[in-house]
């Protein structure tokens, strides 16, 4: 979260992808480092033990939200 | 006057389950925060109470003084406590022990306190029996105060930015003296750089203590050879993570070292050749590659299966110390949180003489709160992005196992779908710090946007 926070303040909109059980969590740190739009991008949880199959699946899961997350802007 | 929000508690209303309602405790009842009794804490310490000691992650809250004196109240802590406290709190603010990681890891860890020096006889913390276990106040409430403020101030809710899976018994209290009379080195405190005279709190990322057996050996070798085994399972943390451990020797064992004359270095240098497990256990012959092994030394051998992998970096990871009662042959082995902790010891400046004012009177009308919410300065969300194709985008790493197949894969969409002109592809160096200032910088100037993955 500190680094999308950073690159944030550097002018990069920058999208986080996170497994579900971890969105509550990366929600709540960008909050106390001041960032609560921070364009977080959840997917299915685990990713440490999938396959390379999984893994394409899990992108293909991403890749939209990814790019939604880039296109957000403050007042949305 | 305190500058802390004061929430008065109604007639009839029962205060403990009014710090209960507010979610102050950690399960056990607290002491509820009067302002007598947080008035009196205050006298423990020559601080301004307004003054910041530490700010607490994750999230950030601002540990003034008197806000560490009102976890203290609630913990049940004299006043005489707090100057031990307020230098535990300014260890675990050390960036080296990374208090951020150790309170949001799935792993199961919690801060244990190592106190030294003459503050120990002054206010009775135990180091002898039952040292790890109940009976001791200063024992018992100075770890739970720590706790309290790693939950109020720091934000580390259980089940919500502490993602420990399983916890352990440690993350209710976890303070103990060393049992420096029982050893036959230097004390623990001045092995780390203190003077003999000085009192000290050492912080550590720690595991429950793991009991180690030996009733049979009447050398050093032999209980050292327990000790080390016990340090090299298959299940240790240390293993694949490497890090530090503490080495707890019993008094009895003390003894049996000491008959042999083995110098502290010599049980770290012992234990750092003996502590070891071959890489084939390790890496269940081969059945997930080679899993890990960015974290091993770079001088152990990949390609040896009967390599013997150590279960720490360098000998002196291994935090050797003396602690328990005169009776039993047993010590402890204690894994800590992996290289991305490192211990940290704080001298004990102040040291208050107790008051001799009775107690505060117990006026429960008003408490105060322990709380400290985020202070964050308002980061601007950047600009959306415009047009993708064409556009430079960065790939961030932060190295967590499968982040960089994940990224890839989406980086294909991006390329082949998208028309992206161009991508930056980095990788930090360890996800449980933020990235260096200079790779944001680089990537914040190349790049038209940023993915990075993966939080879990």
């Amino acid at each position: 979260m500190h680094d999308a926070v950073r690159l944030e303040q550097i002018g990069v909109p920058t999208a986080v992808i996170c497994t579900g059980p971890f969105a509550a969590e990366g929600e709540a740190q960008a909050k106390a480092l001041g960032l609560p739009e921070i364009r977080l991008v959840p997917i299915t949880h685990p990713v440490s033990t999938l396959s390379a199959e999984g893994l394409a699946a899990r992108a293909a899961e991403a890749l939209p939200r990814v790019l939604a997350a880039w296109r957000a802007a403050k007042d949305e | 006057m305190l500058t802390a929000r004061a929430f008065e508690v109604l007639p009839g209303q029962d205060p403990v389950e009014f710090c209960y309602a507010q979610g102050w405790t950690d399960g056990l009842p607290v002491v509820p925060p009067t302002e007598g009794r947080v008035l009196r804490m205050l006298v423990g310490t020559g601080r301004a109470p307004d003054e910041t000691v530490a700010w607490i992650p994750p999230r950030r809250g601002r540990a003034t003084v008197e806000r560490i004196a009102i976890n203290a109240v609630m913990a049940g802590c004299r006043p005489e406590y707090l100057a031990v406290l307020i230098a535990a709190v300014e260890a675990l603010a050390d960036p080296a022990f990374n208090l951020n990681g150790v309170q949001v890891t799935t792993h199961v860890t919690g801060p244990l306190l190592i106190v030294n020096g003459p503050v120990t006889r002054e206010l009775e913390i135990n180091s002898g029996p039952n040292v790890f276990g109940p009976g001791w106040r200063a024992n018992a409430t100075i770890g739970r105060a720590v706790r309290l403020i790693l939950l109020n101030i720091g934000g580390a809710t259980p089940g919500v930015l502490d993602r420990s899976t399983l916890g352990h018994p440690g993350k209710y209290t976890y303070c103990i003296a060393e049992n420096e009379a029982a050893s036959p080195w230097e004390p623990f405190h001045v092995s780390r750089g203190c003077g003999t005279g000085e009192s000290a709190v050492t912080v550590f990322a720690a595991e429950a203590p793991h009991s180690v057996t030996n009733h049979v050996s009447h050398d050093a070798r032999g209980v050292l050879t327990s000790i080390a085994d016990s340090l090299a399972t298959l299940g240790s943390n240390n293993m694949y993570v490497m890090g530090e451990a503490a080495v707890v020797i019993g008094p009895e064992h003390a003894v049996t070292i000491e008959r042999d004359g083995l110098s502290r270095r010599d049980v770290q240098e012992f234990l750092f050749q003996r502590a070891r497990r071959r890489l084939a256990d390790l890496t269940f012959q081969g059945a997930y590659g080679k899993i890990y092994n960015r974290n091993w030394p770079v001088w152990v051998n990949r390609d040896n299966p009967d390599e013997m992998v150590p279960a720490v970096e360098r000998p002196e990871d291994f935090l050797v110390l003396v602690a328990g009662g005169a009776a039993g042959r047993f010590s402890a082995v204690i894994p800590g949180w992996a290289h991305w902790s490192r211990s940290v010891t704080r001298r004990i400046v102040e040291s208050p003489a107790p008051d001799p004012r009775p107690p505060a009177p117990a006026a429960e009308g008003r408490l105060y709160d322990p709380v400290a919410e985020a202070e964050p300065e308002a980061v601007r969300l950047a600009a959306p992005l415009g047009d993708l194709r064409g556009s430079v985008i960065g790939i961030l790493d932060n190295g967590k196992w499968n982040a960089g197949k994940l990224l890839g894969a989406l980086a294909d969409g991006l390329g082949r779908e998208h028309g992206v002109a161009d991508l930056v592809v980095r990788k930090k160096n360890t996800f449980s710090r933020p990235a260096d200032e200079e790779l944001l910088v680089e990537l914040g100037e190349a790049c038209d946007a940023v993915v990075t993955a993966i939080g879990d």
